[in-house]
Parts: C-alpha cells; sequence; structure tokens
C-alpha cells in the first residue's frame, strides 16, 4: 500500500486547494437605496373641499393592500417611501421619490388622506396604470405618469 | 478558468505519478492466453485477470481475449473478475518456453453488476458494447457512501448535475423549479415521474435492494417516450439470491452550524441540527418458484434550514413467482408516508437559513410549505420465453400520489385543498432473434394520468385534469461482424394536450459501435426526445407560494441528439487497467419550456420560450488495480449552452463540470474513500426571479469534497459481515447554493453501521 501513499499525498491537497474559497458569505452592510421615480401627475374633474385635502403625496407599494392599515404598518416599519406633499388646486404637477429600494412596486398611487384620523382615512385618487402598473427598480430611474379624474376616482380596495 | 485548467495538469501529474515506479522487468518464460466469455457464449471485454504470485495483471481486450506472456515456470493461481460475473480462480501450471490457450467462461450474478445494462436496448447488454454514452451506480458505490437518495446517487456521474429538483444530464435541465423534469426516471424499465407536477421523487426508492443505476445520457425517447429528452434513468432493483440475506443499516448525523454568527437568525441555526434513520432489507428464495424481498426505510431530519424538516415511513417489496420453466411473475410495490417541512425560498443572502415572503396582491406568498404526502407504487411483470429466440413481456403500472397540506397551526386543510395524481398504464414488449446476427425488440404502451387539485386550475377552471397518451416502438440491432454493430429505431407517440386536442411524435434513433482494435471502440449515434409539459407546467394557477399562471396552450418541447465517441480500454503495467472515454454531443432543443417572468400578469408562466443548442464534449478516465483494491477516476465536461434566440448562454447551466474520486483499501478491513465534484457557476441566471426574492441571482460555483472511511469486519464462515462508515459531507464547508435562493447543507458529519446476514 505503501506505494500508493503519493497517490493520496496529491489528493488531500489538491481537494485543498479547490476548496480553499469559502464561497457565500454575508453581503456587505447595504449601500444606500439609489432607485428613484419621478413623475407627473394631471388633475381633471372637481378638486374635493379643502378639509378633505390633508395629505396628497404619491406612494410606490410592493403590494396591493386591502386596507390602508397594511400602509400604515410598512410606514411605520419604516419600508415605506413617499413624495412631498404635492399641490392642492393645480392642473398639474411633478413629484420625485428617491432612494427606492430594487424590486417591483405593483400598486403606485396619489393618496389622500381625507379624514381626521390619519390610520384609517385615506384613498386612492390616482393609480399608475402604464405597464400594467408595475414599475421595476434596478438601481435606476423611473419617469411616470398618472391621471387623478376626480370624477371618476378607482376603488380600494382594488378590484 | 485558467485556475480549474491548472487543477487539470496537477491531476494529471498526479495521475503519472501514480503509475511511475511500477514497471516490473518479467523473466522469459510460457505463454498463456485465450477467451473470457460469458456463461451465454458472449465475448467479454474488460475483464481483470491477476496473478496474485507474480504481481501480474492484465484485463481482457474488446473481443475478450488475453494474454501474458513471459511466465516464470511454476504452479499460480489466476483470479478473473469483473462487476456482474462470479469471481473465479483457477490453478494453472506453466512450463518455459510453453503456450497454453486457457478459454474461461464467467457466470453472471443476479445481485450485483456495473458491466451488465438493459436502459439503452431494453434488453441485457454488456456496457462495453453499448454505442450510447451510459454510467452506472454499483451497489458498492451506494452502500460505501451510505446513498439514500437519488440526487446524492447522481452527484458523481459524469456530465450529471443536480440543481434541487432538476437533474441535468449534460446541461439539459438547467432549473425548473422542480417541474417537467426532461430527464426520464424509471424504475425496472416503468416511468415513475410523478403525475402532478412531472418532476422526480429522489426519495422513493428501494436503495438497500438495487442492483444498480444506470444513467442513459442522450436523448431516450425512441425506447421510452417523453420526458426522456435528455436522458433517462433506469433504477434496476435485485432479484432474489440463493441464500437469505438480511440487512440492516442504522445511520445519524449532524449538521455543523454555518460559521457567520449574523446568519443565526433563528433559534435552531446555531445548534447541531440531526439526522437519522435505520433501513432494512430482507431477501430468500423459498424452494425453485417463489423469491421475495422486501425493504424499508424509517428516517427523520431536523434539517440546517429554518422549516425544512422531513420524517417519513419507506416501504418496497417484490415478489417472484417462476410459474413455469419459461413463465416468470413479479410484483414490485412501495408505500411511503412524509411530512415535510419544505423549504422555497431564503429571504436573502443577509438570512439565508429563514425562509422568505413574497408580498402580493392581497396577500403574501410563503417561502415555506408544510404537508402530508403519501404514494403507492404497484408494478407487475410477466415473462414469457416462448422459445430460447423469443421473449415477450406485459408490463402494469400504477403510482398514486396524495398530497393534503398543514396550516400554520398544525392541522390538515379541508379535502377540497388536497391534491391527488394517478398515473396508471401498462406496456407490451417482444424481442426475437430474428436471425444470429439480429435482435429485434417492439412493443407498445398506453398511460393515462388524473390529477385533482384545486392549485391547477387552468382559464378553463376544471379542477380535474388527466393526460392520456400511447406508443408504439420498434429496434432493430444487427452484429455485421464481432467488431461492428449498428442499431436503428423509432418510437410513435400521440397524445392528449388539449381536452379533444390529439398531437403525435414521431423520434427515431440510430447508433454503431465499431471495435478498431483490442483495446479502441468507437461509437455515434443519433436520437430524438420529446416531452409533454406537465399538468402542474399548463395548469398551475396559485400565488400561495410564488406568483404562477397557467397556460393551456403550451406545447410539446424536442430535442435532436448527436454524439460521436470512443472507449480505450488498456492493461497497464501488468498492475492496473486503464479505461478511457471521450465524447463529443451535441444536442438541439426545440421549443424549450422556461418559467418567465410575464408584466402583464405580474406573475410568472411557463412558455414555449426558445431554441437552444448544447453542445460539448467529456472525458472520463478510471484506473484501477487488477485486486480492484484501489481506484482513481476523474471526469470532465465542457458545456457551451446557447440560446439561440437571445444569443446568450442558457440560463443556470454550468460551463465545466470537473469530479474526481479516489478509493483505496488501506488495510483488508478499512477502505478509505474521497469525492471531489466542481461545477463551475453558470454564465447566466434568471434574474426576474430575483425581484421577487432577495438574491436570487446569486449562484456561485460549486467545489464540494466528501470524505468517508469504512472498517469491515467480515466472518465468510457465517455469513456475516459488519460495516462501520465514517463520513463527512461538504469537508471543507464551502457554502453554495443547492439550487436559486436555497442554500445548500453545510459540513455534516455522519456515522453509518450496516449489518448483513
Amino acid at each position: 500500500m505503501v506505494r500508493y501513499a503519493p497517490v493520496l499525498l496529491f489528493l488531500i491537497p489538491l481537494v485543498l486547494a479547490l476548496s480553499c474559497d469559502s464561497g457565500l458569505e454575508p453581503p456587505p452592510p447595504d449601500p444606500d437605496p439609489v432607485g428613484v421615480i419621478s413623475g407627473t401627475v394631471t388633475y381633471s374633474g372637481n378638486w374635493p373641499p379643502e378639509n378633505e385635502l390633508r395629505e396628497l403625496i404619491f406612494v410606490p407599494l410592493k403590494f396591493i393592500p386591502s386596507d390602508f392599515t397594511q400602509v400604515l404598518n410598512e410606514f411605520l416599519l419604516g419600508n415605506l417611501k413617499s413624495s412631498e406633499r404635492l399641490e392642492f388646486y393645480v392642473p398639474s404637477d411633478t413629484f420625485l421619490v428617491t432612494e427606492l429600494e430594487n424590486g417591483v412596486y405593483v400598486y403606485n398611487i396619489i393618496a389622500n388622506q381625507y379624514g381626521p384620523v390619519v390610520f384609517t382615512d385615506w384613498r386612492p385618487l390616482g393609480v399608475y396604470i402604464e405597464n400594467d402598473g408595475l414599475i421595476f427598480i434596478d438601481n435606476d430611474t423611473v419617469f411616470i405618469h398618472i391621471h387623478v379624474d376626480f370624477d371618476n376616482l378607482p376603488p380600494f380596495p382594488p378590484e | 478558468m485558467k485556475q480549474l485548467a491548472g487543477y487539470c495538469f496537477f491531476f494529471l501529474l498526479m495521475v503519472a505519478w501514480f503509475c511511475c515506479g511500477i514497471i516490473h522487468a518479467q523473466d522469459t518464460g510460457g505463454e498463456l492466453r485465450g477467451t473470457v466469455l460469458s456463461s451465454g457464449g458472449e465475448t467479454l471485454p474488460g475483464v481483470h485477470l491477476y496473478i496474485a504470485e507474480l504481481q501480474a495483471g492484465t484485463v481482457t481486450t474488446s473481443d475478450g481475449t488475453y494474454r501474458f506472456r513471459s511466465i516464470p515456470s511454476g504452479s499460480y493461481s489466476m483470479r478473473i473478475s469483473m462487476m456482474g460475473f462470479q469471481t473465479e480462480i483457477i490453478t494453472i501450471t506453466i512450463s518455459a518456453g510453453e503456450t497454453m490457450v486457457l478459454d474461461i467462461q464467467l457466470e453472471p450474478i443476479t445481485f450485483q453488476s456495473g458491466e451488465l445494462v438493459v436502459t439503452a436496448s431494453r434488453r441485457s447488454q454488456l456496457i462495453g458494447r453499448v454505442s450510447v454514452s451510459m454510467n452506472t451506480i454499483t451497489p458498492a458505490e451506494i452502500e460505501s457512501r451510505n446513498i439514500i437518495s437519488l440526487n446524492q446517487a447522481l452527484d458523481y456521474v459524469p456530465g450529471v448535475q443536480v440543481l434541487g429538483n432538476s437533474v441535468n444530464v449534460r446541461g439539459s435541465s438547467g432549473f425548473t423549479y422542480g417541474v417537467g423534469s426532461r430527464v426520464l426516471l424509471l424504475v425496472d424499465g416503468v416511468p415513475m415521474m410523478g403525475p402532478d407536477q412531472g418532476g422526480m421523487d429522489f426519495d422513493g426508492l428501494p436503495f438497500t435492494q438495487t442492483r444498480q443505476i444506470e444513467v442513459l445520457k442522450s436523448p431516450g425517447s425512441a425506447l421510452y417516450g417523453g420526458g426522456a429528452l435528455g436522458g433517462v434513468i433506469n433504477v434496476i432493483t435485485k432479484d432474489f439470491p440463493d441464500e437469505p440475506e438480511t440487512t440492516l443499516r442504522f445511520y445519524g448525523g449532524v449538521y455543523e452550524p454555518v460559521k457567520y454568527d449574523v446568519w443565526h437568525t433563528w433559534s435552531g441555526a446555531s445548534d447541531y441540527r440531526q439526522f437519522r434513520g435505520i433501513l432494512f432489507g430482507h431477501s430468500q428464495k423459498d424452494g425453485d418458484r417463489f423469491g421475495f424481498w422486501l425493504s424499508g426505510r424509517l428516517h427523520d431530519n431536523a434539517g440546517y434550514l429554518q422549516n425544512n424538516t422531513t420524517e417519513g415511513l419507506e416501504l418496497y417489496t417484490k415478489l417472484g413467482w417462476n410459474v413455469a420453466r419459461n413463465i416468470d411473475i413479479s410484483l414490485y410495490s412501495s408505500a411511503r408516508r412524509n411530512r415535510n417541512y419544505q423549504f422555497l425560498y431564503w429571504n436573502g443572502l443577509k438570512d439565508p437559513l429563514r425562509p422568505g415572503e413574497i408580498r402580493l396582491p392581497g396577500d403574501t406568498a410563503s417561502g415555506s410549505n408544510r404537508g402530508l404526502s403519501d404514494r403507492l407504487t404497484i408494478l407487475p411483470v410477466f415473462t414469457h420465453n416462448i422459445n430460447p429466440k423469443i421473449q415477450y413481456s406485459l408490463k402494469g403500472r400504477l403510482f398514486g400520489v396524495a398530497f393534503r397540506p398543514i396550516d400554520r397551526q398544525g392541522n390538515v386543510r379541508p379535502s377540497d385543498k388536497h391534491n391527488v395524481g394517478i398515473r396508471y398504464g401498462g406496456e407490451a414488449q417482444i424481442n426475437i432473434q430474428a436471425a444470429d446476427q439480429m435482435i429485434i425488440t417492439a412493443g407498445g404502451s398506453f398511460d393515462e394520468n388524473y390529477i385533482r387539485s384545486d392549485v391547477f386550475v387552468g382559464e378553463d377552471s376544471l379542477m380535474v385534469r388527466n393526460q392520456p397518451e400511447g406508443a408504439l416502438f420498434l429496434q432493430a440491432e444487427y452484429n455485421w461482424s464481432r467488431r461492428l454493430t449498428t442499431t436503428a429505431g423509432f418510437r410513435y407517440d400521440a397524445y392528449q394536450v388539449h381536452t379533444l386536442d390529439t398531437a403525435t411524435q414521431f423520434s427515431p434513433k440510430f447508433s454503431t459501435s465499431y471495435a478498431a482494435n483490442d483495446y479502441l471502440t468507437l461509437r455515434a449515434s443519433f436520437g430524438r426526445g420529446f416531452r409533454v409539459p406537465s399538468v402542474a407546467e399548463r395548469f398551475f394557477n396559485n400565488a400561495d407560494f410564488f406568483p404562477l399562471v397557467s397556460n393551456i396552450t403550451l406545447q410539446p418541447e424536442t430535442s435532436t441528439g448527436y454524439e460521436a465517441g470512443f472507449t480505450y480500454m488498456r492493461p497497464l503495467q501488468g498492475l492496473f487497467s486503464f479505461r478511457a472515454e471521450l465524447t463529443g454531443f451535441w444536442n438541439e432543443y426545440q421549443s424549450l419550456v422556461e418559467p418567465t417572468f410575464q408584466s402583464a400578469s405580474g406573475s410568472f408562466q411557463f412558455i414555449n420560450l426558445t431554441e437552444a443548442r448544447i453542445r460539448g464534449a467529456e472525458a472520463a478516465i478510471s484506473i484501477t488495480t487488477f485486486d480492484q483494491n484501489h481506484q482513481l477516476s476523474t471526469s470532465y465536461t465542457l458545456l457551451d449552452p446557447a440560446d439561440l434566440e437571445l444569443n446568450q448562454p442558457l440560463v443556470y447551466r454550468s460551463k465545466h463540470l470537473l469530479q474526481i474520486s479516489g478509493r483505496s483499501f488501506i488495510t483488508n478491513w478499512m477502505e478509505a474513500g474521497l469525492d471531489f465534484r466542481t461545477a463551475s457557476a453558470p454564465e447566466r441566471v434568471d434574474t426576474d426571479f430575483s425581484f421577487f426574492v432577495s438574491d436570487a441571482e446569486l449562484f456561485p460555483a460549486v467545489y464540494v469534497t466528501d470524505a468517508r472511511m469504512r472498517f469491515i469486519r467480515s466472518q465468510p464462515s457465517e455469513k456475516f459481515e459488519l460495516v462501520a462508515t465514517l463520513m463527512v459531507r461538504n469537508l471543507f464547508n464551502y457554502y453554495y447554493v443547492e439550487r436559486p435562493a436555497i442554500f445548500a447543507p453545510p459540513r455534516n458529519f455522519q456515522i453509518v453501521v450496516e449489518m448483513k446476514f
């Protein structure tokens, strides 16, 4: 058997050499997300009265909520980004959401807080519908357009 | 890749060393030559002949002949051995100048093989005579590696790569999310693909009663029909030994916790997670006419991932009845119950040991799945040898599966959520020795599957599916001379793709082999394959675990394969048998079905996506001492997988596969074994999946080493053998993925104790 010892002597360093890389390892801390949604919104129809315009923002979501509590939960968890407040009573406006994580945003809305209760009194005024409503973010900037028709508001929860 | 080339050179250097210093000067003397034949009169190439007193050996040539020269005068014991045949020891006495001609006959043994295969032509053949690429996995390999799952067995077959539950033969499958395998699994020649997902069940096989596993590495639809697009895996069960045999095997082991603390994100992650099991088997004959074996496995595995446990019981039996001198009946059956918690996808590389979630409209899809799974298989076979030249067989099959999901509270969900699938059918085959040089094989088969499931609701809203298919096949093998053999055949399949639509498929094959000289055999083949999409691919419509929508218009995919190669086999330095194979292959795929993200539905869907071509080459070398106590083997496969429509590499195919195995009996009671396999990182992966599952695009190269030591205590007089094995899998604790978004097993330790009596 001694004569075969060289075989083992070579086999062992061979597999050692090939296996010295340890493969997958925990990723370094995330760099700040760099995805951006830049958009325009146009309005038609009659604006609601001022007491129903407590908040008006653009919100991109990675899920379709069955009620707005889910959206608020995400907000509280810090998983949700939105635009600055949009202007009221204008024919059109622009918005920008930055530092978005990569992924598919499936429900993208102009959201309006219409009542005093911040946890429940929300409704969508307009929904992004192009590209089947999907926005793909992959470290890039996506430009979108949303139209709000105050006389024909989208259903919520969505059908 | 330079690194890999360097390692190959290193290995060749090692082989050269292995062979150095072993050249023996031999005295002039007598000569011994002859031919080794099977008891059926067929010449046997590759038989090992070894004269221990002289430490000299040789191996028979392609026409079964052998020769020893310069044997000193005297009396010697010559050992003649070949896998699949009983070893003979013959005493020879030879004097100086004498030329002795000694023809030897070997008796085949029914329970151990490796050189006799049945998959290539639906009849028993010597592997050296087969004109297509084939490999076998022997019972010795299954035992020594404690193989309890088919994917473990396939890990060391040249050119085969297993990604999760997708088997790739030379890159055929890529990764298909566990549905619609492009490699066909057979048990004793009978298809065993799941009636619902069309996938392989890696665990439901009787490994203690497996005679061998054969892997056909080219399209096999001309003999086996749909599913054999990339190749065929045939698990051959044992017959019944003359003496009763009982096997008991206990195994237990632990997974080592991963070394990075940041991955210890659940309570079990820092524990040594256990797995264990008992395998048992008993086989015997009762008189001359009856025989049976039974085997089973009781097992549980705590898993190294959260929500990834299995526990189950499997039972297998085979009964045989020799009704008359020329009539045999056998019945193989298996029953199995498993309770599984299945891990589907991770929570990203930050948290790879816990299942993730996909947020979907109105719901959240979960990255794990829990349920009770029951399986039942019954395979009756009737064989009648009408005369020595005509034999026919009738085979039936029934394969049932039932899956009952379990909810988060641990309760079985209501019956309308259960999935039930049954595949049944039959087959008739006749083998005719039409002339001395010609064998004809012909037959027909019928199969139907029936599935009831609430997740297979296509656009037509039906919950019950069936998919019948029938086929006729014919093959002729003609031996033009002792050196040249040609095989030609076809299969004609008809199957239902929609409720009322029937489609047909014609699958021809042609192959030839030519023994150019004593050591070199050339072969070439052509074949077509096809696969009818599984019910799951066409009708799956569910988002509980992954957003997937149905496509009832899905069409079959087809393949055309060409290969040519040679086998070179000769003795080396009077001490080793050397075997080398080189094969070039070129496979074209049409209407390949791939899961693809559809932005219109925000879901994945199986569609006929692309035309593809996978070409490449495969080289395998093995060196074995004549006493078969030491063996070194390696194989390398180069793949060029191209998506011809996108002009890019096909997804999830590794370009380079390398396997190295060595085993050695250090003493007559201790054996050491080492296996190493590597696969390069795929050049392209599906990036759509990573929109939903974090880091699903990560797919590093694979470098895995398994090591084992076996301690054998054998008492031939009492027919008792005790074997203890220590095994370490993934010895160097290399972290990789076994399929997208599933972390592969870290280093794990195992103790196996087996008793045979």
